[in-house]
């Protein structure tokens, strides 16, 4: 109520002061403030933190990263949905949003931001410690599915986080039968697989580059459209007969009642950025892919993932 | 390894790193010398700072921080009779005496070399210890990392100074405010009481903040230091003789392995190291008499000792992620922000963090050596600092330091929670070591039990079929029934650690 009196006052102001092509113009006259949902030093605050200088550059406007860790994404995802939908506060994060969203966690969930654009995304890849049986992503399902012969596959997850709905994902082709080990976020899972506590993990090629490189753990498939360019011998899901299409894709938002053509300043400017050669490749050289994705197209993407997200947490998370 | 090693102390030795090694090693120092001020505070206060730094400036900056404030108790402890920090509570015993007999350098120099001889001694450890451990810690799983850490719980419980039921109370109360967050296992809200802020848990810098920095500020604004009586230094210059540091060879060596090996058991640092070393040297000694009237041995021992658990305490720290002392708690913390986890990992991963440590240590000591015998002179006037005029700008940082993490300002009120906290602690003198450790040592050991238990199809028995597993845990119930067989606590009691 009193929002809808304010945006009235607001756009009353507006026709009384200035046209509305000068107001865009005069948009972002202060610095922005970005929400990362993470503590710092992790890949979504580095992430983040590249587009960011590179955003302020072409905006001619500074974008300061506040870190707001805790709680899987929702303290810093509803700090940024309950800012003022004036355009100077945003969210950068990825999948956690969705699934804390899911999990009921974050309460407010994805209708409380509008997403501004898709800037890039980090692939995913099934891997296995080295020496294991399993070498292909039908090995792979024949051990996950229900009535297996052999012990239950114990896999390296954080509960309720993206690793874990990105198993659950992987899984949904099969009735699967198998044990999630509670062992954490990349790195933590990286070290159990290491130490054989568990049987399979899936990480963003990122962050398993240089266990794979060194030959600790054998990535068994990718799932992406396209082979990855630091891995170009792991064969992708589709390749392997199964279309699974999971990755972490980093999104930037605004608080849902941000007006539009603020959005849409902000969106073109996000593309300039990510169409930039050079850019491109500083986060090729990190394993990161960019991947631009504005509009109604992304709005479309992340309301099915969203929905896909939701599905496989009432079925197998909730009430677990 | 030592190669690697060479090319981290040439990393270090270059002009940032070295700067902020310096830095860290002279305020050290200087905090370890004024009394009331500590260095898990001084730590704790200078964390947030280094948010946003290159991981081994700021390394460099805290562990010369660590170093520097056990070696500058010395200071207040000789000249003051009051230790600058709690480690140096038992040099004080012989210092003091010999200082006020006419002889204060005689006492600091002594009190320097051996600090010095102490953190060399336990960085050779450090060094040649670590690898191999951190080997055996990979093949840790989940059920030898729960009993581990239950070791650890019982033994700060144990060791630390008052009664253990107080110090398991404390260690109890620290677990339980590590329960609220998101559950590690259903990943669901617990115990929030619906407060979206309670989502994230207590946060650790904040509690840790709260708990040593507000705890010791306010209660250094509430009392006046006591006009104790100051001892000077005379003008003229003096350095103990070569022969008398000969006879005490065998002292500082034995003083620094036990220093050493206090510091690998976790949870337990300096304070408790000294004792034992101290009491270990009286024991040992031909003149047992002369501990306590200013004898060369009881200082010594007790500076050898508190310098060396420094090394000692880094060991279970970078090896298996759980902190040897308090301000390796700090220490993990900063490591943490920086997205650096310690553990058997980092060898494998970030060697480089695992050489930074290890090459900054004996530069700040090398650093402390110097500074301390030639600046000596300028450090002794810091016994006359008046605490009240740093207590407002040092509360003011703890504020900004609570907020700087989360930007959250729940957090600076969880600060100030805890530093009230902090103060019942100290009135009801329950020792707070137990309980930061259990704070910091519970989630780790909730998440490896249940991970465990799911491993094992939630068979308590499989607990038992490991031989390590069993081990520490016959281990950790041991430790917990010895006192209802011995009455008596070990001889000297002491103050609670902070």
């Amino acid at each position: 109520m009193l929002r809808t009196t304010l945006a009235a006052m607001a756009a009353a102001t507006m026709l009384f002061s200035a046209p509305i092509g000068a107001l865009a113009e005069s948009y972002p006259d202060k610095p922005i403030k970005v929400i990362v949902p993470n503590g710092a030093g992790g890949s979504t605050d580095i992430t983040s933190r590249l587009v960011a200088k590179e955003f302020s550059e072409k905006l001619g406007q500074n974008l300061a990263i506040v870190n707001m860790g805790g709680g899987g994404t929702a303290i810093g995802a509803m700090e940024a949905a309950k800012s003022a939908p004036d355009g100077y506060t945003l969210l950068s994060t990825h999948e956690a949003f969705l699934t804390s969203s899911a999990l009921g966690v974050n309460t407010l969930g994805p209708k409380s931001v509008k997403p501004i654009a898709q800037v890039a995304k980090e692939v995913i890849v099934l891997t296995v410690p080295k020496g294991s049986e399993i070498t292909s992503l039908a090995e792979f399902y024949e051990a996950a599915m229900e009535g297996h012969s052999d012990a239950n596959l114990n896999l390296g997850v954080s509960p309720g986080a993206a690793n874990h709905f990105f198993f659950l994902n992987v899984l949904s082709p099969i009735d699967h039968d198998v044990t999630f080990i509670p062992t954490g976020g990349g790195a933590k899972t990286l070290k159990a697989l290491l130490g054989g506590t568990i049987d399979a993990g899936v990480f963003a090629v990122s962050e398993s580059i240089q266990a794979i490189r060194s030959g600790d753990i054998v990535p068994i498939a990718l799932f992406d459209k396209n082979r990855h360019a630091d891995l170009p011998d792991t064969r992708t899901a589709s390749e392997q007969g199964h279309d699974v299409n999971v990755g972490l894709h980093y999104v930037w938002y605004a608080p849902a009642e941000t007006p539009d053509e603020r959005v849409a300043k902000l969106a073109s400017v996000l593309t300039e950025v990510i169409s930039d050669e050079a850019f491109r490749n500083t986060l090729v050289e990190r394993s990161i892919t960019p991947e631009l994705i504005t509009g109604s197209d992304l709005t479309a993407a992340l309301d099915a993932r969203f929905t896909e997200t939701k599905a496989l947490a009432e079925k197998y998370v909730v009430g677990n | 390894m030592i190669y690697d090693l060479l090319s981290s102390f040439g990393d270090m030795l270059s002009p940032t790193p070295f700067l902020f090694i310096l830095l860290g090693t002279l305020s050290g120092i200087v905090i370890g010398a004024i009394p009331g001020l500590n260095g898990a505070m001084l730590v704790t206060l200078s964390l947030p700072l280094t948010y946003g730094w290159d991981p081994l400036n700021a390394i460099g900056l805290l562990v010369g921080q660590y170093v520097g404030s056990i070696s500058g108790g010395l200071v207040s402890a000789t000249l003051l009779n009051i230790p600058g920090s709690p480690s140096s509570m038992m040099t004080t015993l012989d210092a003091a005496p010999m200082a006020k007999k006419g002889n204060p350098e005689r006492a600091l120099q002594l009190g320097i070399i051996a600090s010095f001889v102490g953190g060399t001694v336990s960085w050779l450890a450090l060094v040649f210890l670590s690898p191999p451990l951190a080997k055996i810690a990979l093949s840790f799983g989940p059920h030898e990392y729960f009993a581990l850490v239950l070791v650890a719980l019982m033994l700060i419980s144990s060791l630390s100074e008052g009664s253990m039921a107080k110090a398991l109370m404390s260690a109890c109360l620290g677990m339980l405010v590590a329960f609220p967050g998101l559950d590690t296992i259903t990943a669901q809200p617990r115990l929030t009481f619906g407060f979206p802020q309670m989502l994230a848990g207590f946060d650790l810098l904040a509690v840790l903040l709260g708990i040593f920095a507000v705890t010791q500020l306010l209660t250094d604004a509430g009392n006046s230091m006591a006009s104790a009586e100051r001892i000077r230094l005379s003008g003229k210059m003096y350095f103990v003789a070569l022969s008398d540091l000969s006879k005490q060879a065998f002292n500082m060596v034995r003083s620094s392995l036990i220093g050493t090996w206090i510091g690998i058991l976790p949870g337990i640092g300096g304070s408790v190291g000294s004792i034992v070393s101290y009491v270990t040297a009286k024991n040992m000694s031909k003149t047992p008499e002369k501990f306590g009237t200013g004898c060369d041995e009881g200082v010594v021992a007790s500076e050898a000792a508190n310098n060396a658990t420094v090394g000692g305490a880094l060991i279970p720290m970078i090896t298996m992620g759980i902190p040897g002392s308090i301000i390796d708690v700090i220490l993990i913390a900063a490591l943490t922000l920086h997205n650096i986890r310690p553990g058997p990992l980092l060898f494998q991963n970030e060697p480089h963090i695992v050489y930074g440590f290890m090459s900054t240590m004996m530069i700040a000591n090398i650093l402390m050596l110097f500074i301390m015998i030639f600046g000596i002179r300028l450090l002794a006037k810091l016994i006359d600092v008046p605490t009240k005029f740093l207590v407002p700008i040092l509360l003011l940082l703890c504020v900004v330091g609570a907020f700087a993490v989360n930007n959250r300002v729940f957090d600076i009120w969880v600060m100030l929670g805890f530093g009230l906290v902090g103060l019942l602690f100290r009135s009801w003198s329950i020792p707070v070591a137990p309980f930061v450790i259990g704070f910091i040592l519970t989630p780790i050991a909730e998440t490896n039990f249940r991970t465990a238990l799911i491993l094992s199809d939630n068979n308590l028995w499989d607990f038992f079929a490991r031989p390590i597993t069993a081990m520490f845990l016959v281990l950790s119930a041991v430790m917990l029934l010895i006192p209802l067989f011995k009455r008596r606590r070990p001889a000297i009691t002491t103050r609670n650690e902070h």
